[in-house]
């Protein structure tokens, strides 16, 4: 009986080490704070080029010093086809506040706002090779709609896997 | 079998509490998260993330993550400290995943189930919560969020409503969180083996649960004077936490939540939740 809970203990370890320390790079998740001065971003996504597409998902927090319309989109090559779909209460109560999302647009942005978008892309050509990935960088970029000023900007960079490092994508 | 009459309120509607709950946490009401302008247990409600420490980290952000998820803290608190003194009340009846899990798995025919008893549960769950605790320690990954029970589940209820939910399924790591929950909850026999053998929340309340056990705690026990070891207990228990000791029923402490499903099939009320009897 001992041996078979030794056996099992290690059999846990052998399937949970590799699902721990390999990423499926089709897909990633970067926390950012918008604001008028072009906001900030703690880490730039890593991906792997070739997929045939991606799901990123983008979350953030209004800076005191913001309050607007920020519409979404992804700039860069190689050109993308994409759709924006924003996280929230599938039954919404209204017990809180929220902006919303239309058209791209996160509609009514207010100071300490909480958000988060799910991005879905496609690259528009199929063709295009790993070892041009280098040569490529996309951006989910944020832009008052007023203005046409970038908000938040969240590189997207391509890396075959054997550049990419352990940077960890939650 | 136990009379239904006879049964206490918290046997006879645990099914009812389950979806209480699951309105309470879940898509589309998710009440409580509503009302805090959390989506799920995500954020502030997060229960896991700020309990790993990363390779690099240091104490002040390590403590800050605590902070930031206070209300997942307070969460689990609650629920390692109520499990002290009254069982895995938590994992039984209130969980909002492994109650869909469960719930869901009662919708799957029988011919259809898998089952896991033979692996040894708690061997297997401490395996995979030392690689939850130390991959990010030492720096080599993390299984956190990617492969996140508490993530993915609401995701699945909410996916048919929300592209956001449903883009998640679209991901490499989102097919296999949902591969792992289809596979250990809703074809499992009894709908609890990702609870028994992947939960981190999970495995941590056992502790809790063990613990109290020893202290004499209320637990679900067997009086050995009143089994006769017809394995109809072991027979019913989702977490296959009932084993066999000199011809009568033994619970495994470090296993069971109290659902209670074995003091019901018992058919000479060996079983009860209580203060261990001899």
């Amino acid at each position: 009986m001992r041996v078979k809970q030794i056996l099992a203990f290690f059999a846990a370890v052998a399937i949970c080490v590799p699902a721990a320390v390999y990423r499926f790079k089709d897909s990633g998740h970067a926390m950012g704070r918008l604001s008028a001065d072009g906001g900030h971003v703690r880490q730039a996504l890593k991906l792997d080029p070739g997929k045939r597409w991606y799901v990123v998902t983008v979350g953030g927090t209004v800076s005191r010093s913001y309050r607007g319309d920020a519409r979404v989109a992804v700039e860069g090559r190689p050109e993308m086809e994409y759709e924006i779909h924003r996280s929230g209460p599938v039954l919404d109560l209204g017990m809180r506040r929220a902006p919303v999302l239309r058209d791209n647009v996160l509609v009514g942005l207010e100071p300490r706002d909480r958000f988060t978008v799910s991005v879905v892309m496609w690259p528009r050509n199929a063709d295009w090779k790993c070892e041009q990935a280098s040569a490529f960088e996309n951006t989910v970029t944020f832009r008052d709609t007023e203005t046409d000023e970038t908000v938040l900007e969240i590189p997207v960079v391509y890396q075959p896997e054997k550049e990419a490092g352990d940077d960890e994508q939650m | 079998m136990m009379n239904r009459c006879k049964q206490k309120p918290l046997v006879r509607y645990r099914y009812a509490i389950m979806i209480v709950a699951a309105l309470l946490f879940l898509p589309p009401l998710a009440f409580i998260f509503q009302l805090t302008g959390n989506e799920r247990f995500c954020g502030t409600w997060c229960m896991k993330h700020f309990l790993v420490w990363h390779a690099g980290e240091t104490w002040g952000a390590y403590v800050r993550g605590y902070g930031r998820a206070y209300m997942g803290v307070a969460l689990l608190a609650a629920i390692v400290a109520t499990t002290f003194f009254f069982g895995r009340h938590w994992c039984s009846h209130l969980c909002p995943v492994g109650g869909l899990m469960e719930l869901g798995s009662r919708l799957v025919p029988r011919f259809l189930k898998i089952k896991y008893a033979g692996i040894p549960a708690p061997a297997f769950r401490y395996g995979y919560l030392s690689v939850y605790f130390l991959a990010p320690a030492f720096g080599v990954g993390a299984l956190l969020c990617s492969y996140c029970n508490f993530g993915t589940v609401p995701r699945l209820v909410a996916a048919p409503f929300s592209g956001a939910n449903a883009a998640y399924f679209m991901r490499t790591s989102g097919l296999i969180s949902l591969g792992l929950i289809a596979a250990l909850g809703f074809f499992a026999k009894g709908g609890r083996a990702y609870c028994n053998l992947l939960c981190p929340i999970g495995a941590l309340d056992a502790i809790s649960n063990f613990l109290g056990a020893k202290l004499g705690r209320r637990r679900v026990s067997v009086a050995p004077s009143s089994c006769h070891g017809c394995g109809k207990c072991a027979e019913t228990c989702p977490v296959w936490a009932i084993g066999e000791k000199d011809g009568k029923a033994k619970i495994d402490q470090i296993c069971c939540m109290p659902c209670r499903q074995c003091e019901t099939a018992c058919p000479t009320g060996a079983i009860t939740y209580g203060k261990p009897r001899t």
